[in-house]
């Protein structure tokens, strides 16, 4: 190919870089999503809750609530974040372990943190917990299962 | 990684072909060293921009080719929403260029060539994140990270005066490497740019000095 040629390719490569732009799309959430499954039947189950509590978020959720599915908050700045989900059927303590990474997205978006799960441990009335997705990115999905 | 080396591989071994069959063994023994600076960076610096660094270059011939390398740092302050990000670093580029002015009576030089870049940086973000229910100060420092990457490149070398020269290097960069696991994503690599743009392009400006190494034959006439 002639040099002219090379120049050509080159130049168009370089118009193609120049069109993408960075965006503020937010892909990230501290919201984690637990559904509880029942073991006999291997499908979400609703339960009786009287509270949960999370470490590092000074509030109450769930209050005296009936649910299949709970979202939460990470507490970021930490490496871990300790659930108490209080129930008459009794309680369930979860310990959920992470990796953080803040993200620049453009300097007029700021910055936002991904959460990625690395470990759920648990103690108390619970069968089974499995980590089902553990890029925490949108509330509509289903990232930890709890088998009662 | 690996596709972009395949290409790059791919690319040289075109690029040595139409240079080849042209090429006597007339020399590969180098006459010369050219070393200089980038200017624009440096002009940055010096105007007290928010960004900016320094980068010496040097080239030595062998016959139509040329080995570069470059060596720079840089800096980038940003206020961004809700904080700041810095950004400094050290970066080093090692390539060959081939000529495509091979005749040329003052060594003027039209190139193709590429480039392999490795930059060691340190990233500091700081940031109020809104949980949703608070809000949480995140301060992080992330300190020696490692990135690579590739480039194509293109440009001119011209002689001004007997031993200064001028001269510019387009580069399309791409391959860009960074840490999976880092506390920060890194934003930008020192020598390369912002992490989310694949390819990216650069330019650089730069001015030399050639520095003779031997006596070099005249081009006869007809070589010219």
């Amino acid at each position: 190919m002639k040099p002219s040629g090379w120049l050509i390719v080159f130049a168009l490569l370089t118009l193609n870089s120049c069109f993408e732009q960075g965006d503020c799309q937010d892909q990230t959430s501290n919201r984690i999503t637990f559904e509880f499954i029942s073991s006999s039947t291997n499908k979400p189950s609703e339960i009786a809750i009287d509270s949960v509590t999370v470490s590092g978020v000074d509030k109450t959720f769930y209050k005296g609530e009936k649910a299949s599915r709970i979202i939460l908050p990470l507490t970021p700045g930490s490496s871990n974040t300790e659930l108490k989900i209080y129930r008459p059927l009794g309680n369930i303590s979860l310990n959920i372990s992470y990796l953080e990474r803040s993200t620049l997205l453009d300097p007029a978006c700021g910055a936002r943190v991904l959460f990625t799960l690395k470990e759920v441990s648990f103690t108390g009335s619970a069968s089974k917990v499995q980590i089902i997705k553990s890029l925490i990115s949108s509330v509509q999905e289903t990232h930890v299962k709890i088998y009662l | 990684m690996s596709k972009y080396i395949y290409s790059l591989i791919v690319f040289l071994l075109m690029l040595s072909g139409t240079a080849s069959s042209q090429d006597s063994l007339r020399s590969f023994k180098p006459t010369g060293i050219r070393v200089g600076a980038e200017t624009i960076g440096l002009i940055k610096s010096l105007a007290g921009s928010k960004a900016g660094g320094k980068e010496l270059f040097a080239d030595m011939d062998l016959g139509r080719y040329f080995l570069a390398v470059e060596v720079g740092e840089s800096f980038r302050n940003l206020t961004i929403k809700d904080g700041t990000y810095s950004n400094e670093g050290r970066y080093l580029r090692l390539g060959a260029d081939v000529n495509f002015l091979k005749k040329d009576p003052d060594r003027n030089m039209f190139f193709l060539g590429f480039r392999y870049g490795r930059a060691v940086y340190r990233e500091q973000l700081d940031y109020v994140y809104n949980t949703g229910f608070g809000t949480v100060n995140m301060d992080i420092d992330q300190q020696q990270v490692k990135s690579g990457w590739l480039e194509l490149t293109t440009g001119l070398r011209v002689r001004v005066v007997k031993f200064f020269w001028m001269g510019y290097t387009a580069r399309l960069k791409f391959g860009s490497s960074v840490p999976d696991e880092s506390p920060i994503a890194p934003y930008e690599i020192p020598g390369y740019g912002l992490t989310f743009k694949k390819p990216w392009w650069g330019f650089s400006y730069y001015m030399m000095f050639r520095i003779p190494l031997r006596k070099d034959k005249a081009l006869s006439p007809a070589e010219k």
